[in-house]
């Protein structure tokens, strides 16, 4: 759990060449969650617009 | 030949290439032949024949060798075998901001050349993680922290892929 | 197909990787080196296993069809399938890898072991599609395409051991032991969710293959304007 002091020794030191941690990058996160949702949606709706149409048969 | 007779032969045959293929490319010697970064003894062992080519050379930053100067962005820094002492090391010149986990002790794997004066132009620097995933303590002092870090996180600083299995 | 299954399935994988997720992207406790940019775990790991699982099935959907004697246009559809949503599994959880690539190795890409052989498997699976869209006999489809299964399946293992048999970028493969048990089960549940979602696509993926194989098989021979490869979307409504 995230809590005040855990963030306050992410900052520690972060941000300067050589401390070895990530700052912030929830940009990155939410591309790759955005990418994937919006993939999975069209697949989904290529699916359902392929679909067999078996009560014409 | 009926067609099942047939289909199976096609069976028996690819499962036989595959089998093949998988186990040159586990057992060959692709690993010795190709392999994606030099360590810096290896690279150091070429002598001269190092000289100007482009290389990729790996292994770990070396304790107390980093020198960063904002103002003009050069970064200095040593890349050893492995983080122990006396090891084998090159000195390392690069342009760019390193990416942030960049530290002491971190495998890295930079792409550039190396010339007669000793010192190998970087060109690309990447960082390599371990498959280590951790919590950060609370209260934790951040460069005790940086002593708990597995060493030396390229997956195989030295040796080639059929030692590091 | 059971209606329960077929509208069931879906909205508990949903349920369950939205849970995954939320764990992931909001309880679970950022990397001491990565901080929040490790979240991309909850997304990329999945991705890749499920990608593996589908182009597994495929390999054993081709085998089965080649060696069984009784061999029916199921197993072809399980194999069209299977390589269908692991091309697309596979394809997102390479975009994702390049993403968390950026931040922490500092590159999207490099031709290290584990991303070139990726790349070679992705490029596998989809000739298989492209082949399969391009052989027009149903039999001579399924038989080609199951040698060519077979053969891309030796990737599968090229893959996953990369990391392991030669020098990477890449890091090996993690285990509970170097994760903390926070994200190991933020990891497994999304793991679940992506695992049922992949289960219902391949479904409804396979009901369709099979009703093309089963309109394709009911014509004696191709109309024309109705065969070849630009055509086969159309082929149920035609029918």
């Amino acid at each position: 759990m995230t809590t005040l002091t855990t963030l306050g020794v992410l900052a520690q030191a972060a941000g300067q060449v050589g401390s070895g941690r990530i700052q912030g990058g929830w940009g990155y996160v939410w591309a790759c969650y955005g990418i994937t949702v919006v993939a999975l949606v069209l697949y989904s709706l290529s699916l359902w617009l392929r679909r067999p149409q078996a009560a014409k048969e | 030949m009926t067609p099942v007779a047939r289909n199976r032969l096609f069976a028996l045959g690819a499962l036989l290439v595959a089998g093949a293929g998988l186990g040159f490319v586990a057992f060959g010697n692709i690993g010795e032949n190709l392999v994606y970064y030099w360590s810096p003894s290896e690279m150091l062992a070429q002598g001269e024949k190092a000289y100007s080519a482009t290389i990729r050379l790996g292994g770990v930053v070396q304790p107390g060798s980093i020198q960063w100067n904002a103002e003009h962005t050069t970064l200095h820094f040593r890349v050893a075998n492995d983080a122990k002492e006396g090891t084998p090391s090159v000195l390392v010149r690069s342009t760019e901001t390193p990416p942030q986990m960049f530290r002491d002790k971190i495998g890295v794997v930079v792409e550039g050349t190396y010339d007669a004066s000793g010192v190998f132009s970087s060109n690309r620097l990447m960082v390599n993680h371990s498959n280590e995933y951790r919590a950060p303590k609370e209260g934790e002092d951040p460069n005790k922290w940086r002593e708990t870090l597995s060493e030396g996180t390229t997956t195989a600083s030295t040796g080639t892929g059929a030692e590091a299995r | 197909m059971n209606k329960l299954i077929k509208w069931g399935l879906p909205v508990v994988g949903l349920g369950v990787l939205a849970a995954g997720w939320w764990l992931g992207l909001a309880w679970a406790p950022p990397d001491r080196e990565m901080g929040d940019v490790q979240r991309i775990m909850y997304v990329h790991v999945p991705l890749q296993w499920m990608a593996m699982l589908a182009m597994f099935l495929n390999f054993v959907a081709a085998v089965a069809y080649l060696v069984r004697s009784n061999a029916s246009w199921k197993l072809d559809s399980t194999a069209e399938s299977a390589a269908e949503v692991g091309l697309v599994l596979g394809a997102l959880g390479m975009v994702t890898g390049a993403i968390w690539g950026r931040p922490t190795w500092g590159v999207y890409w490099s031709w290290d072991p584990r991303l070139t052989s990726e790349a070679i498997m992705l490029v596998t699976y989809t000739g298989y599609l492209v082949l399969r869209r391009f052989v027009e006999d149903p039999d001579k489809r399924a038989t080609w395409s199951a040698v060519v299964a077979i053969l891309g399946a030796i990737n599968l293992p090229i893959v996953w051991f990369s990391v392991r048999w030669w020098r990477s970028l890449h890091q090996v493969q993690s285990s509970p032991k170097t994760v903390d048990p926070q994200m190991v089960l933020c990891l497994r549940v999304s793991a679940i969710g992506l695992l049922l979602l992949t289960i219902a696509m391949l479904m409804h993926r396979y009901r369709i293959a099979l009703a093309e194989r089963r309109a394709e098989v009911a014509l004696p021979e191709a109309l024309p304007g109705t065969g070849g490869a630009a055509s086969v979307h159309d082929t149920p409504k035609v029918a």
